[in-house]
């Protein structure tokens, strides 16, 4: 049987940019929008694209504010999205393990 | 999912979150004006003392808290408009700091003032308050140095209190260099090594 049918990973943090949004923001109180784009290195859109689909799922927050005169668009995670985010690492390490066991 | 996908995931992981940790790293800076400007009190205030015109120091010491003061406010206010991610780790220091401030303040003018002890008792006691916020922040950011530096201001605070023979200004001098001026150079090592 499929490791990932036992150890179903989330689907909504198992992409690259998700995971990597996900790993700012759980070890970080708050992170701008720009950070998140210059340390992933993506597009505005892309990067958009994946904040919404993280707000809808509940697992961040995203609040638009201004500091001085520019526009500003802070995220940060949320209690459900620090579980997702610690279930999904715990759900990796088994499957290592796993995989080590039927190395053997 | 396959030994290469895991390895991938984990190497974001782990990029992402010490990209997260270089941007929110301590500069030291803070630590070594506010040393070096304390080292230069101290000074001032042994003169002081030898030109017998006591009645100076408290205002000097007022003027040196506000002036400190706002230098700290405006370096954070700077800092935070600056910053692009804030931590877990710098919002709990600062609130130490701030917690550990304000009990110095008050051993420094108001406990002195309504003569609870001896004038020569106040850097004892900030010693051993200012031990308490470097031990705290050498643990938030894992730093065993800098854990270990906080016992100088424990130790000398002893020293302070049950040494007469070596002068206090000598002993607070040594205290504020190994426990503050070489966390500071620590911290900013660290930080430009992240960098």
């Amino acid at each position: 049987m499929d490791q990932e049918k036992i150890l179903k990973l989330d689907p909504i943090i198992h992409t690259p940019t998700r995971l990597a949004i996900l790993s700012v923001l759980v070890s970080s109180l708050k992170a701008e929008f720009t950070f998140l784009k210059d340390s992933i290195g993506t597009t505005d859109g892309n990067l958009s694209t994946h904040l919404s689909k993280l707000e809808t799922s509940g697992y961040i927050t995203i609040k638009k504010q201004f500091k001085g005169k520019k526009p500003q668009t802070i995220c940060s995670i949320t209690k459900k999205g620090r579980e997702a985010f610690e279930n999904y690492i715990d759900k990796l390490e088994q499957i290592v393990k796993m995989q080590k066991r039927a190395n053997k | 999912m396959n030994n290469e996908q895991i390895q991938q995931e984990l190497t974001i992981i782990k990029t992402m979150i010490n990209k997260t940790r270089r941007e929110t790293a301590e500069s030291g800076h803070f630590f070594i004006s506010i040393g070096i400007s304390s080292i230069c009190a101290v000074f001032i205030i042994n003169f002081l003392e030898k030109s017998e015109l006591h009645y100076l120091i408290i205002p000097f010491l007022a003027i040196l808290v506000i002036i400190n003061g706002i230098i700290g406010l405006l370096t954070i206010g700077n800092k935070a408009k600056k910053q692009r991610v804030e931590s877990y780790s710098k919002t709990i220091c600062y609130s130490i700091w701030i917690a550990c401030v304000v009990p110095t303040v008050m051993v420094l003018f108001l406990f002195p003032l309504l003569k609870l002890y001896s004038w020569e008792l106040t850097s004892v006691f900030i010693s051993m308050i200012i031990g308490i916020a470097i031990f705290t922040t050498g643990v938030i950011f894992e730093s065993r140095f800098i854990t270990l530096s906080s016992f100088a201001w424990w130790l000398g605070a002893v020293a302070m209190a049950f040494i007469e023979n070596i002068p206090r200004m000598w002993i607070m001098i040594t205290i504020i260099f190994i426990g503050w001026v070489v966390p500071g150079i620590f911290l900013n090592k660290k930080y430009r090594d992240r960098s």
